[in-house]
C-alpha cells in the first residue's frame, strides 16, 4: 500500500507547470521590486538613514546588534502573540486566527515547495507523505479555517458592527476580500479534488475533514465523479491567479503590514519611553560666537527631519484605530487624531519622495506644517502615550509630534498662551510666575522645620516641583508627604529657592532651549549639593530627572513616592494602623487613577495601589485603568492651555470615576489633582442645577481627591 | 526711518520686596524687560518691517542690563547702547530723561518710542520728559500707531474714551497695552541677537540729580481682616450676620 500523500499538480496539464513557474516568477519579481522601491524610497530616509544600498543594508545589522534580546522579545510579544494593549479582545483574538492562519497556510505551501522544487529534483527524496503528510492535513485546514473564521469576523466589525476607528476604503475591501477569496478557493480545491475520488488518496480522509465535508456535500449534490474536474481546474487556477496577484499587491497595500509591522517593530527606538531626544546642546551653542545656521534647525519641518525608524514606523501603520480610540484629543473633540496624524505623514512620502514606480520628482522638501498638519492638531497633544501604547506597530506618536512642536517653537510658531508661562519659566522658574523667592513658604506649614541642601549632608534630595511649592492645593501633598518622611526618620533636605522648574513641560511643548536652560542650572545646582537620590511626588519631574537629565549630565536615582512610600512601609519604618485609616472623610471606595507619567512612562502601576492596599482603603477600578488609563488632559503642556468647556479631558475622566460609585479618588500627581478636583466640582455644580430644576442628580456629598501621601498620612501611628 | 526705543530693567512683579537702610533691597529680585517697552519694541520693528530703517534700545540703568538688551534684540531690534549711571536708583524721572536725551540727540531719531510707565515705580513721567528734553511732540498711552509721509496719527486711551492725535515727525511717543502683542523670538532671532552690536559709551554728563528718593518703608501691613470659616455656604452667612450685627455694628 502505498503511504498517504498527494499529487500536486492532479488535475494540471504538463503545459502548465511552465506556466505556473513562470507566472510565480514575475510575481516574486514584481513583489521583489515593490519592496525594493518602499525600502530606498520610502523607508531609508531622513536622520541616520545612510546612501547606497550596501551603507543601508550595514546599518539595519549593526542596528541588530544593539541590544537584539530585547529587539527579538519585543518581535515575540507585538508580531508572534500579539499582546496589545487595550480593551479590544475581539480585534486581537480575530487578528491572531488570521495571522497564524496565514502563517500556518504560507508554510504549508513553502514545504511543498521545498519537495517539488528542491529535494525531489535535487535527491529524489521525498517527505510530504505518510504521517507528516497527515498532520500537515489536519492542522492546515485547521488553521485554514481559522484563517477564514477571523476574515468573516474582520468584515463584520468593519462592515456590519462598522467601529469607528476603521477605515471603509477600497484597499480595505481588496485586501480582505481577496483573502477570504483566496481561502474559500483554496478548500473547494481540496473539496473538488476529494469528491473527484483521487485515487492515490483513498484513504487519507478524515484528515483533510474540511475538504472531506465539502467533497461530501457536492456528492450529495448529485455531482458525478467526473464532472468534479472542469470546477477543479477552474477553481485551482482562480487560486494560483488570485494567489500571485497578492504576491504583487502586497507591497501597495494596507498587507504590507505583514512585512513592515514586524520591520518596525525590529528596529523601533530602544530610549526609555519618557526620554526626548537631545536635538543639540543649545546652552555650548549660546556660548561659541560662531555657530552654523544648521544647528539651530531643530524639530521636523520636513518629512526628511524625522528618523528613517520614525519612516519606517508611519509606513507600517495598519490604520487599525487603536492609538484614536485611545486618544484623550480625540475623545474631547479637539482637532488632534493620532490615526490621522501618521496616516497624513505617509500621505507626504508621495508629494516628498515621489510616487512608486514613477521617477523621483523634483527634490522640494515639502513642508510637514500648515496644509499638512495644522498646528493645533500638534498643540492638541497631552503627551499621556496612549497612543504609543495601544500600537501594536511601536509607532512613536508623541516623538513625532514633539519633533513638529519643537519646529514650530524654533521658528517662533506658538500658541499666544504659552508666552507667558513661558516667561514665567524665565523670571521666575515657575509656569505661574510667582515669586521665586516664595518657593520655599511652603515649609512655614510645618511643624518640624526641613533641611536645606545648602546646609550639610542628606540621604535624600525632596524634589518638590513647581505645584508642590506654589500651588495651594498640592501644598498640602507637600506637606503630609514630608510629615510621612519626618515619621519614617528619613534624612532628605530640599533645594528651597534655588530649585526651579525642572522644564518638562516646555520640552514637551518643543520649546527646547528653555529646557536646556532650565536643566543647565537645575544640575549645576544638584551635582554642587552632591545629590545622588531624588523623591518626588511629581510623577513628571520623576520621570524628567529620571530621563531627560542624564542627557546633560544630571544622573540621580530617582524615586516616585509612591515606590519610596511603599518600601518605606516594607521594611517597616513607617507603621500604619489600616484600622484608623477609613478616615478620608468620604463615603464609598476610593477609585485610583494612574498618572501618565508614572504608569505608562514608567510602567509603575502596582506601588500607589498597594500604599493604598496597606493604608486599608477599599479600591474599585475605572473602567480604564493602567496601561489603559485615560488622562487627566494636563500633560505635555496642556495644563496651560485652556479648554473649551465642551472639550475638557478631565469631564470625561471624572464622569468614568464617580460611575464606580467611588467616595474618593486617589491621584499621584499634582496635575491630575488640580484636573481631577476641578472635574469634580464641575460635575456637582452641574448635579446641583438639576436639584434646583427639580429633576434627579447624584445624591449630595462631595467626592474628594487625594493625593496617596494625603491618605497614608490619615493613618500613621 | 531712524527709531530709537527707551528700554528698561524692571524687577519682576511677583518679586518679593524688602527695605534695607531706607532703600529697596534687590536681592530677592529677578528683573525682566519692562512689559510696557515690549509693546514700544514690537511696534517699532513692525515700523522697521513696514518702512525700512533701523531701531536702537537706549537703556539707563545702574546694572547690567543684559537680559534686557538680549531680549530686545532677539525680538528684533538692530543695536542697543547702554548707558550706566551707579546713582541712576536714586534719579528722578527728569534726571533720567536728561541722561537719555544727551545719548539720543545725536542719533537723530525720526521717532522714539518709550513704555507708559516702568512697572516699578509706575510714574510715566521720563517719556514725556524726554520729549521735552529733545523738543520733540509727544503722545502718551497710545494703542494704535500709524506712520506715513512724515506724519504719524496715534490712538491714545482717555478715561471713558480714546482720541485719535495726528503729529508731524520726529516725534515721541509712549506705549499702552493693546498696541499690539509682542512676538515669540525665533531660536534663530535669539542667536542672532548675540551678534548685534552693543555700545556702551562713556558715563554721559549731567547725571546731577534735580531730587533723589531718600527714604523708602514699606506700607503698614493692613490688619482687622479675617476669613470666615464654615462647611457650608449656609453656615458662613450666618456667621457674617453675627460679626456684622456684633462686631462691624452695622446691622
Amino acid at each position: 500500500m502505498s503511504e498517504e500523500t498527494r499529487e500536486v499538480f492532479w488535475n494540471i496539464p504538463d503545459i502548465g507547470r511552465p506556466i505556473i513557474y513562470l507566472l510565480s516568477l514575475v510575481a516574486m519579481a514584481l513583489f521583489a521590486w515593490g519592496m525594493h522601491h518602499r525600502f530606498v524610497r520610502y523607508w531609508m530616509r531622513g536622520k541616520g538613514a545612510p546612501e547606497g544600498l550596501r551603507a543601508q543594508v550595514g546599518l539595519l545589522l549593526s542596528e541588530l546588534r544593539r541590544e537584539p534580546r530585547r529587539r527579538l522579545s519585543r518581535l515575540r510579544r507585538f508580531a508572534l502573540c500579539q499582546s496589545w494593549s487595550g480593551r479590544r479582545l475581539l480585534g486581537r483574538i480575530m487578528h491572531l486566527m488570521i495571522f497564524w492562519g496565514f502563517v500556518a497556510l504560507f508554510i504549508g505551501t513553502l514545504i511543498i515547495t521545498i519537495q517539488e522544487d528542491l529535494t525531489l529534483p535535487l535527491f529524489d527524496y521525498e517527505f510530504w507523505k505518510g504521517t507528516f503528510y497527515l498532520v500537515y492535513a489536519v492542522i492546515l485546514d485547521l488553521l485554514g479555517l481559522f484563517f477564514m473564521l477571523g476574515l468573516l469576523i474582520a468584515l463584520w466589525r468593519r462592515y456590519v458592527a462598522r467601529a469607528p476607528e476603521l477605515e471603509r476604503g477600497i484597499d480595505d475591501l481588496v485586501a480582505m476580500g481577496l483573502l477570504f477569496v483566496i481561502g474559500l478557493t483554496g478548500y473547494l480545491v481540496e473539496g473538488l479534488r476529494i469528491a473527484a475520488r483521487d485515487p492515490v488518496n483513498s484513504d487519507v480522509g478524515a484528515w483533510e475533514f474540511a475538504g472531506q465535508g465539502f467533497a461530501a456535500l457536492c456528492t450529495a449534490l448529485g455531482m458525478s465523479e467526473g464532472a468534479a474536474e472542469l470546477p477543479h481546474a477552474i477553481l485551482w487556477w482562480s487560486h494560483f491567479l488570485l494567489a500571485m496577484a497578492f504576491i504583487v499587491y502586497l507591497p501597495h497595500s494596507k498587507l504590507m503590514h505583514i512585512i513592515t509591522g514586524p520591520a518596525s517593530i525590529l528596529f523601533a527606538d530602544l530610549k526609555p519611553r519618557g526620554q526626548l531626544t537631545k536635538p543639540s546642546d543649545l546652552m555650548a551653542l549660546m556660548e561659541q560666537d560662531d555657530f552654523e545656521e544648521e544647528d539651530l534647525m531643530i524639530g521636523a519641518g520636513k518629512l526628511e527631519d524625522l528618523t528613517w525608524q520614525e519612516h519606517l514606523s508611519f509606513d507600517a501603520c495598519t490604520m487599525c484605530g487603536r492609538c484614536q480610540a485611545a486618544c484623550p484629543a480625540y475623545a474631547s473633540d479637539k482637532p488632534l487624531n493620532p490615526k490621522r496624524l501618521v496616516l497624513d505623514l505617509r500621505g507626504l512620502q508621495e508629494t516628498s519622495y515621489g510616487r512608486l514606480w514613477r521617477s523621483p520628482p523634483a527634490p522640494e522638501p515639502v513642508d510637514l506644517h500648515g496644509a499638512t498638519i495644522a498646528a493645533d492638531t500638534l498643540w492638541a497633544c497631552t503627551t499621556c502615550m496612549g497612543c504609543v501604547e495601544a500600537c501594536p506597530v511601536l509607532i512613536p506618536h508623541v516623538d513625532l509630534i514633539v519633533a513638529m512642536r519643537r519646529h514650530l517653537t524654533m521658528t517662533g510658531d506658538i500658541v499666544g498662551e504659552l508666552q507667558g508661562v513661558y516667561r514665567n519659566l524665565e523670571n521666575n522658574g515657575n509656569p505661574w510666575g510667582l515669586g521665586w523667592a516664595e518657593r520655599a513658604d511652603w515649609t512655614e506649614e510645618l511643624e518640624t522645620p526641613v533641611k536645606l541642601a545648602s546646609e550639610g549632608d542628606f540621604d535624600y534630595l525632596l524634589w518638590v516641583g513647581c505645584a508642590g511649592s506654589f500651588d495651594a492645593r498640592a501644598r498640602k501633598v507637600t506637606v503630609a508627604l514630608v510629615k510621612l518622611l519626618q515619621a519614617a526618620r528619613v534624612d532628605f533636605a530640599i533645594l528651597g529657592t534655588e530649585e526651579k522648574c525642572n522644564g518638562e513641560f516646555a520640552r514637551r511643548m518643543g520649546n527646547e532651549l528653555l529646557f536646556q536652560m532650565l536643566v543647565t542650572e537645575n544640575v549645576a545646582n544638584l551635582n554642587g549639593h552632591g545629590v545622588k537620590r531624588i523623591i518626588t511626588a511629581c510623577p513628571h519631574c520623576f520621570n524628567t530627572l529620571s530621563h531627560d537629565y542624564p542627557q546633560f549630565g544630571g544622573h540621580y536615582e530617582v524615586v516616585h513616592h509612591s515606590r519610596f512610600l511603599q518600601d518605606l512601609i516594607d521594611v517597616g519604618k513607617l507603621k500604619v494602623d489600616p484600622e484608623a485609616a477609613r478616615v478620608t472623610g468620604t463615603d464609598g471606595p476610593l477609585t485610583f487613577h494612574d498618572p501618565c507619567y508614572l504608569g505608562r512612562y514608567n510602567g509603575e502601576y502596582e506601588a500607589p495601589r498597594r500604599v493604598l492596599k496597606r493604608a486599608g482603603i477599599d479600591m474599585v477600578e475605572m473602567e480604564r485603568s493602567r496601561t489603559d488609563s485615560f488622562c487627566c488632559g494636563a500633560g505635555g503642556g496642556r495644563m496651560w492651555l485652556e479648554e473649551e468647556a465642551h472639550q475638557r479631558v478631565n469631564t470625561l475622566r471624572v464622569r468614568e470615576a464617580l460611575a464606580t460609585g467611588a467616595g474618593t479618588i486617589g491621584v499621584g500627581c499634582p496635575f491630575c489633582l488640580t484636573m481631577l478636583e476641578d472635574g469634580v466640582k464641575e460635575q456637582e455644580q452641574g448635579q446641583e442645577q438639576e436639584r434646583e430644576l427639580g429633576r434627579e442628580g447624584a445624591p449630595e456629598g462631595a467626592v474628594k481627591v487625594l493625593d496617596l501621601a494625603e491618605l497614608l498620612a490619615f493613618n500613621i501611628q | 526711518m531712524q527709531i530709537v526705543v527707551c528700554v528698561k530693567q524692571v524687577p519682576d512683579s511677583e518679586s518679593k520686596i524688602t527695605i534695607k537702610e531706607d532703600q529697596v533691597d534687590d536681592s530677592g529680585f529677578s528683573f525682566i524687560l519692562n512689559p510696557y517697552d515690549e509693546y514700544a519694541i514690537e511696534e517699532a520693528v513692525r515700523l522697521k518691517e513696514q518702512h525700512g530703517g533701523q531701531v536702537t534700545l537706549v537703556s539707563l540703568g545702574s546694572a547690567d542690563p543684559g537680559i534686557v538688551i538680549k531680549n530686545g534684540l532677539a525680538l528684533g531690534a538692530d543695536e542697543a547702547l547702554i548707558l550706566k549711571d551707579s546713582a541712576y536708583d536714586r534719579f528722578n524721572s527728569d534726571t533720567a530723561a536728561r541722561q537719555l536725551a544727551e545719548a539720543i540727540k545725536p542719533l537723530n531719531p525720526d521717532l522714539v518710542l518709550c513704555g507708559q510707565s516702568g512697572i516699578d515705580f509706575n510714574l510715566g513721567l521720563t517719556g514725556p520728559a524726554l520729549a521735552e528734553h529733545l523738543d520733540l511732540p509727544h503722545v502718551s498711552f497710545i494703542q494704535k500707531l500709524e506712520v506715513e509721509g512724515g506724519k504719524a496719527e496715534a490712538h491714545r486711551q482717555i478715561e471713558g474714551g480714546h482720541e485719535v492725535v495726528e503729529t508731524s515727525l520726529p516725534a515721541l511717543v509712549t506705549c499702552q497695552k493693546g498696541l499690539n502683542e509682542p512676538r515669540f523670538p525665533s531660536l534663530m532671532d535669539i542667536m542672532k541677537a548675540k551678534k548685534k552690536p552693543v555700545n556702551e559709551p562713556e558715563a554721559a554728563a549731567g547725571g546731577e540729580p534735580t531730587a533723589i528718593i531718600g527714604k523708602a518703608r514699606m506700607p503698614e501691613a493692613r490688619t482687622g481682616g479675617y476669613l470666615i470659616e464654615g462647611e457650608t455656604a449656609a453656615e458662613k452667612v450666618v456667621k457674617l450676620v453675627g460679626h456684622l450685627k456684633t462686631d462691624a455694628k452695622v446691622i
